[in-house]
C-alpha cells in the first residue's frame, strides 16, 4: 500500500472518531438529589441504659473474629450500657463490647427486629457519642413514613385519602430536611416529638401505605429549590397561625381562617371547640410541676390559701394567647407559648390543647374558672382537621397542599 | 349589639356561668360551633381574672360535722407525762362510755370525757364513772363540739332555710338545769337577791332550766356571764334561745 493509501486510511478512521464524538448527546437532567430511594437514621433512643431486643427475621452481625446470624430462635435479648460496657444478653448467646464505635446489625432480607416491644424495619445500630450510646434504626424513608403518617392523621376511612397523602408529602418534606440538616453527626431526626413520632410497623395501616406508595419522591420545596422544615399541626380551630419566615422556614401561611365555602374545614375534629373547669390549685400545681413555685411554698399556700391573679397580656393576630401574667402572692410570673398551655395542663399532666381560648371567672366559685378553647396544636402550617375537611370536599391533595402552604411547591426528586 | 346578638350573648352568658361542663353539649356546643373564634373573644373574653383559695385549713374548718363552743366535759387526768394521758385515755376508750380528748394545754397533759351543754348531763356521766370506782374525775368548763345540726348552729344566710327563727335566737344564761321544777323556785330567789336580777325558767324535754338575762350581741352576754360566775353561779355557761319558742 502506498503511502498515500495509508493516509487516507487513517484520515478516515480520525473522520470516523471524530464525528463520533461530535454527534448530538441526549440532555442529561441535573439531578442535584439523590436518583435513589434515601435511607434515613431514627434515634429510638440516644441515652441508651436498659433495652429489649429481638430478631423478628433473620439478621447478621459482623465482628472481626466471626459474623454471626440472629433469628428468633434466640430469643430476647436484655441489652444494657453499664460502666462503659455494652451487653447483649439471650438464653443462648451473649455480647459484650467495650472498645467500639458502632455494633450494626443489618436485616439479611428485608428484616424486622423488636426493639422495646416495638416492631422496626431496617437496620438497628448501636454507636457510642463519648459516655452514652444511641440506637438508630436505619431505613429506607418510605418504610419511616408507614411509621409516622399513621400516628399524625387518622387513616381509617378511604375518604380522608386525599388528605393522607398531603399529610404523607409535609411528614416525607419533614424528613428529607432533617436528611439535609441531620439532629447529630450519628442520626437525622428522633422517633419522638422532638420531630415527628415514629412507631415502626406497629401503626402501619393500608391506607397510608398506598398513600406512600403514590407520593414516593414528592416534597414540598421553596420556589429556590430549598428544603424546608415544615410545620403542620391537628386543629387549627378556625384561625390559621402566623408563621415568621425565616431561612428554615420560608412559609407564610398565617392569619387567614380556615375557611372553604363558608364551612370552616377542620369543623369535624373532636378539639374544634372544647371546654375545661380549672380550679387555682390546678394552676398552683403546674406551677410548682414546671419549677415555677417550690413545692413547700405551695403547701404553705394551699394550707392558709391564696389569691391567684391570672391576666393575659397580649394576644397573636390569630387570637392565640401570646403572654400571660400570673401575680401569686407577692410573685410575678410571665410565661409565653409553650409554657401557657403547660401552665394550662389537666390533672395527668397533658398541655392544654391550644393557646386559642378564653377564660371566665367562676362568680359562685371563687377558686375556679372555665376555660373555653379551639384547635389543637400551634396551628401553623397544615391543619390536618382541616386537611380532612377538604378531602371530604373533594379537594386532591396538590390543592390541598398549596391551600396551606402557597408559597411552596410540589417537587418530585425521584 | 343587634337582636340576634343578644340572644347569643344571653345563652353564651348563661350557659357558661351557670353550667359549664366539661364535656361540651346542647346549646353551648351549637352556640360555640356556630361561632367564629375571634368574635368569641372579642365579645365575652375576661382577659383578667382573681381566683381565691381559702386553703385546706380553711376549708377543713368548713367541713367540720360540729362546731366550737363555751360547755362542760368531764376530767380524768391531768399531767405532764404525755404516755400517762395517753394510757388513761385508752382505759377510758375501753369503757366505751363518750367521746374521748387527750389534749395539751401549756405543757399539761389532759384526759377528758364528753361534751356537755348542760350541767346535769355531765353530772350524769360523772355517777357513771363513779359507778365504775373512777372516783377522781371531775368537772371541767372548756371549749366542747357541738354538731353544726343542733339548736345553735347556722347562721340563717348559710343556711338559707327557716331563717326567721334565727334571727329570733337571743343570748342568755344558764345557769341551773333539773328535773324537779320545784328546784327552780330556790335558785330564782337566790338570784334575785345576789344580784336583783329575773331569771326565768324555761322547759326542754324532761328537764327545767332557769335562764338569765337577754342578749342580742354575744360580747354583751359574755360579759354578764363573767358577773353571774363571780357572783355565786360558778357554773353558769352562755346560750341560745328563741323567746318566742320557750
Amino acid at each position: 500500500m502506498q503511502i498515500w493509501q495509508w493516509r487516507t486510511v487513517l484520515l478516515f478512521f480520525f473522520l470516523l472518531f471524530f464525528g463520533a464524538s461530535c454527534a448530538k448527546r441526549p440532555i442529561t437532567p441535573v439531578e442535584v438529589l439523590p436518583a435513589k430511594i434515601p435511607t434515613i437514621r431514627v434515634a429510638l433512643t440516644d441515652q441508651l441504659s436498659r433495652g429489649s431486643l429481638q430478631f423478628i427475621d433473620a439478621y447478621q452481625l459482623r465482628l472481626e473474629e466471626a459474623n454471626y446470624l440472629l433469628d428468633s430462635t434466640l430469643g430476647n435479648f436484655q441489652v444494657s450500657w453499664d460502666n462503659g460496657q455494652l451487653t447483649f444478653r439471650s438464653d443462648s448467646r451473649f455480647f459484650s463490647f467495650e472498645q467500639f464505635e458502632r455494633i450494626e446489625f443489618t436485616a439479611l432480607n428485608a428484616g424486622e427486629f423488636n426493639w422495646m416491644g416495638i416492631s422496626y424495619q431496617g437496620k438497628i445500630i448501636f454507636v457510642k457519642n463519648q459516655n452514652s450510646v444511641a440506637v438508630i434504626n436505619e431505613l429506607l424513608l418510605p418504610d419511616y413514613l408507614k411509621g409516622v403518617v399513621p400516628h399524625e392523621i387518622p387513616s381509617h376511612s378511604e375518604e380522608y385519602y386525599q388528605a393522607v397523602i398531603s399529610q404523607t408529602i409535609a411528614a416525607a418534606t419533614y424528613a428529607y430536611y432533617s436528611l439535609k440538616n441531620p439532629a447529630s453527626a450519628y442520626f437525622d431526626l428522633y422517633a419522638d416529638n422532638r420531630d415527628q413520632i415514629y412507631q415502626g410497623t406497629r401503626i402501619k395501616t393500608p391506607l397510608v401505605d398506598k398513600a406512600v406508595t403514590e407520593s414516593m419522591g414528592l416534597f414540598l420545596q421553596t420556589a429556590g429549590g430549598k428544603p424546608v422544615k415544615i410545620q403542620y399541626h391537628s386543629t387549627c380551630g378556625g384561625m390559621l397561625d402566623y408563621l415568621p419566615i425565616t431561612e428554615q422556614s420560608p412559609i407564610q401561611t398565617g392569619n387567614i381562617k380556615d375557611q372553604s365555602n363558608e364551612r370552616v374545614n377542620c369543623e369535624i375534629s373532636p378539639q374544634y371547640r372544647w371546654t375545661k373547669q380549672m380550679t387555682a390549685q390546678d394552676l398552683l400545681d403546674n406551677l410548682t410541676g414546671m419549677g415555677l413555685v417550690t413545692s413547700a411554698q405551695a403547701e404553705q399556700w394551699k394550707n392558709q390559701g391564696y389569691s391567684l391573679k391570672l391576666e393575659i397580656l397580649s394576644r397573636k393576630s390569630s387570637g392565640r394567647v401570646e403572654k400571660i401574667r400570673i401575680e401569686l402572692a407577692e410573685q410575678e410570673i410571665i410565661l409565653s407559648e409553650w409554657q401557657i398551655r403547660r401552665f394550662l395542663a389537666d390533672k395527668q399532666g397533658n398541655p392544654q390543647f391550644s393557646s386559642l381560648f378564653i377564660i371566665k371567672s367562676s362568680p359562685k366559685n371563687p377558686d375556679k374558672f372555665h376555660v373555653i378553647g379551639a384547635g389543637f396544636g400551634h396551628g401553623r402550617g397544615m391543619c390536618q382537621w382541616g386537611a380532612i375537611g377538604l378531602a371530604l370536599r373533594g379537594k386532591p391533595y396538590n390543592e390541598i397542599l398549596s391551600f396551606y402552604y402557597p408559597e411552596l411547591q410540589l417537587t418530585k426528586l425521584y | 349589639m343587634n337582636h340576634k346578638a343578644f340572644i347569643l350573648s344571653s345563652v353564651f352568658c348563661q350557659v357558661i356561668l351557670v353550667s359549664l361542663r366539661a364535656q361540651i353539649s346542647g346549646d353551648l356546643k351549637q352556640f360555640l360551633w356556630q361561632n367564629n373564634f375571634s368574635e368569641l373573644i372579642e365579645n365575652y373574653a375576661e382577659e383578667k381574672i382573681t381566683l381565691q383559695d381559702e386553703g385546706l385549713w380553711q376549708k377543713q374548718f368548713s367541713q367540720r360535722s360540729y362546731r366550737e363552743e363555751p360547755g362542760l366535759r368531764v376530767q380524768l387526768f391531768a399531767g405532764a407525762v404525755e404516755e400517762n394521758a395517753q394510757t388513761a385515755a385508752a382505759d377510758i376508750r375501753s369503757l366505751s362510755l363518750d367521746s374521748v380528748y387527750v389534749l395539751e394545754e401549756n405543757g399539761l397533759f389532759k384526759v377528758q370525757l364528753g361534751n356537755y351543754q348542760e350541767r346535769l348531763a355531765a353530772e350524769k356521766m360523772l355517777d357513771q364513772l363513779r359507778f365504775r370506782e373512777i372516783t377522781n374525775a371531775w368537772i371541767v368548763q372548756t371549749t366542747i363540739h357541738v354538731p353544726k345540726d343542733s339548736v345553735n348552729q347556722a347562721l340563717p344566710a348559710e343556711s338559707g332555710e327557716d331563717s326567721s327563727e334565727y334571727s329570733q335566737l337571743i343570748y342568755t344564761i344558764q345557769i341551773f338545769v333539773t328535773r324537779d321544777a320545784a328546784n327552780t323556785e330556790q335558785v330564782l330567789q337566790s338570784l334575785q337577791n345576789r344580784l336583783e336580777q329575773e331569771g326565768w325558767v324555761i322547759r326542754s324535754g324532761d328537764f327545767w332550766k332557769v335562764v338569765v338575762g337577754n342578749f342580742q350581741e354575744e360580747a354583751a352576754a359574755r360579759e354578764f356571764l363573767n358577773l353571774l360566775r363571780s357572783s355565786g353561779f360558778p357554773d353558769a355557761w352562755l346560750t341560745q334561745v328563741n323567746p318566742s319558742r320557750e
